[in-house]
């Protein structure tokens, strides 16, 4: 059952940049049906696995666009990206946990991301 | 179906799925639509057979049971617009069929002719329209163990009656009988595409014509039908009401299955419409249930029998990824135009006993993998087993006329001879009884000192020890870490088996993270129901209910 879905109006115009958004809502509904049928062990260490290559590589290509376009609010989005980095690093540090709780943890940080990144900043750069 | 989220978050909740072609409100071109309709009629065709062999066992002669089969049509037509309508029915593509559910009792009222099948009908399906609305408060008395139950019980019956009916010719008609089952089996699970979709139609196919070819005495002589007009208006003469409150029992829990399996053809249709579905559609399920009825009792009315959702037809829809319910229009288009042919009503009225059982065998195969399939995503505990494995037992025990029932009390026999009726009453019974007193509450004082995480913990262990199924477990745990923070004061869990209610009271500040679509996200999706509630001292409540 997906909980979230792409569409077009979360399109910042940017073919790259937005498979790039698209693949982080599948890994969010990864998560969310691992963790509904009990599969999270395998899932969450795959889910972060790709978080991890995406956080280098989606954040470069979306820092390289805003800066060849001049964009002032180019500071802040890289300090927003900053925050989701150490985020990420701290759920990979999070041992301690079930990987069902990480999973839920992993959930509330994708949550974050889509909604307040994704759907607020990124689309307020690709206005601007 | 649950709060916008503004902005741009809105859009995460496109509802239409991918796969879908012709959407719910799409309009498909007159062909597609032509061949679409066509196609989900020949679905529905098979169980006319139920109408046929109702009619036999009324002792009505083969041109009133013409009669009877066009009616049955026509109500099918009206009953199959009624559902895809959005104000009347469910408003989802469901198509009407005659159903398996109401043989058993339909039989047993035949004894005393078509007139009493008829009213008896009429009676049931008033019932179901006033139990539309006590169906959906009453929910929790009718936990999907007992639907699967029901479902499993009407296959056992339909193909009971099945076999007893292809081995009423002798060999020969048992070899075409079960030459019916066999093709409808192989085209069933080996077949492609169009193959796959018809096997019931063409197991009867071929079953007719090994018929024809075998000589075999039939009921009439399918080559009439050819000779007949290919258009004609109906006989009235059949249409005529009697009641006999000694079947009352029987239909009316007849009745109850038919409700259950309707609201369950409702859901899944919902599901397979919007991607981003959470929660049953309660006001869709209810118009559903009270189309159903009212189709039934018009079934009766025009002297036919009772009437349901197909459920193979939904199957249908979602493969074909066609699920406009413009599609409706066209199926009752093709089920006006069969009743009015009279070539056609003769070809079915004339189906060999032995086709009509080995497609009786066939489609009771389906009935119980299909309610097997509904038990699979039931846990299983002593409780729920007790309420599906003795009332099955007893059913069982009814279709094989076990001499248990004949030492019961005159007074009880009615309820005794349906097994479906015996068997949806013992399991309403042992549910009642193997619930009464098993609510189980906790209470929890949340210490904002705590970390979410130890609250978490600790809610685990109680849902854990309670026996809660894990997707509602989990579901609590995301719902809970995004609305627990240091305002949350108490939380107050109860479980009754079926449902889990939470209640967490919060303290102070009147705008908060909870309030925010943002803050939300979750605990919209994954929960059955959520509201919340400001008390006098200004704390406030969520509630939240999580169906298992």
């Amino acid at each position: 059952m997906p909980i979230a879905m792409w569409t077009p109006e979360l399109s910042l115009g940017v073919e790259s940049l937005d498979a790039d958004h698209r693949q982080l809502i599948d890994t969010l509904n990864q998560v969310f049906d691992a963790l509904l049928f009990d599969r999270s062990s395998s899932a969450l260490h795959g889910a972060l696995a790709t978080l991890n290559d995406y956080v280098t590589g989606h954040f470069a290509r979306e820092e390289a666009w805003m800066q060849a376009r001049n964009h002032p609010d180019l500071v802040r989005h890289r300090q927003e990206h900053e925050a989701l980095r150490d985020q990420l690093a701290l759920l990979c540090a999070m041992r301690e946990l079930s990987d069902q709780e990480r999973s839920v943890e992993l959930l509330m940080v994708l949550r974050d991301w889509l909604l307040g990144h994704i759907a607020h900043s990124d689309r307020d750069a690709s206005a601007a | 179906m649950f709060p916008g989220l503004g902005g741009a978050a809105d859009s995460l909740m496109a509802r239409r799925p991918d796969g879908l072609i012709h959407g719910l409100d799409d309009k498909p071109q007159a062909l597609t639509l032509a061949a679409l309709g066509l196609q989900h009629f020949m679905v529905a065709a098979p169980n006319l057979a139920i109408v046929v062999m109702i009619c036999r066992a009324a002792g009505v002669d083969a041109a009133t049971a013409e009669g009877v089969l066009s009616f049955s049509l026509i109500v099918l037509a009206i009953a199959t617009l009624v559902q895809c309508s959005r104000r009347l029915g469910s408003g989802y593509f469901i198509v009407a069929c005659n159903s398996g559910i109401y043989l058993s009792a339909s039989l047993a009222a035949a004894a005393g002719g078509l007139p009493v099948v008829c009213g008896m009908t009429l009676v049931a399906g008033i019932f179901q329209a006033f139990f539309a609305s006590l169906l959906v408060r009453a929910r929790r008395f009718f936990p999907n163990e007992i639907v699967a139950l029901s479902i499993i019980i009407v296959g056992i019956e339909i193909g009971v009656i099945g076999l007893t009916r292809l081995s009423g010719a002798g060999v020969p008609g048992l070899v075409v009988g079960g030459a019916t089952f066999f093709v409808s089996v192989v085209f069933g699970v080996f077949g492609r595409g169009s193959w796959r979709l018809y096997c019931s139609l063409l197991g009867m196919s071929c079953g007719y014509l090994m018929h024809l070819a075998s000589g075999i005495p039939g009921p009439g002589s399918a080559g009439d039908a050819f000779s007949s007009a290919l258009f004609g208006l109906p006989s009235f003469a059949h249409l005529k009401l009697e009641f006999d409150l000694g079947y009352l029992l029987p239909f009316l829990f007849a009745a109850v299955a038919a409700s259950l399996k309707t609201m369950g053809a409702v859901d899944i249709c919902a599901r397979i419409n919007d991607a981003a579905w959470v929660r049953p559609e309660i006001r869709a399920i209810r118009r559903g249930v009270l189309a159903d009825g009212l189709s039934t009792a018009l079934s009766g009315m025009f002297g036919s029998t009772g009437t349901n959702s197909s459920t193979s037809s939904v199957g249908v829809s979602h493969a074909s990824g066609a699920t406009s319910r413009v599609i409706g229009i066209a199926v009752a288009a093709w089920m006006l135009a069969f009743a009015l042919s009279p070539a056609f009503t003769h070809l079915v009225v004339n189906l060999p006993d032995p086709v009509v059982g080995g497609t009786l065998v066939f489609t009771g195969c389906l009935v119980i993998a299909n309610g097997f399939q509904i038990l699979g995503t039931v846990p299983m505990d002593m409780r729920r087993a007790g309420v599906v494995a003795f009332p099955l037992l007893v059913a069982i025990a009814r279709v094989a006329n076990a001499p248990l029932f004949a030492q019961l009390p005159d007074s009880v026999k009615p309820l005794m001879s349906s097994a479906l009726a015996i068997g949806v009453f013992t399991a309403l019974l042992v549910n009642a009884f193997l619930s009464w007193g098993n609510a189980r509450r906790a209470t929890i004082a949340l210490d904002p000192a705590h970390p979410v995480g130890e609250q978490l913990r600790r809610v685990e262990r109680i849902l854990r020890e309670w026996n809660v199924a894990h997707n509602v477990k989990v579901r609590v745990m995301l719902t809970l870490r995004e609305l627990l923070d240091e305002h949350a004061s108490s939380l107050k869990l109860e479980f009754n088996g079926c449902t889990l209610h939470v209640n967490l009271t919060r303290t102070g500040s009147s705008q908060d993270a909870q309030t925010t679509p943002h803050g939300r996200f979750f605990s919209d999706r994954v929960s059955d129901a959520m509201a919340r509630r400001k008390r006098a001292d200004g704390s406030s409540v969520i509630s939240l209910c999580f169906e298992q």
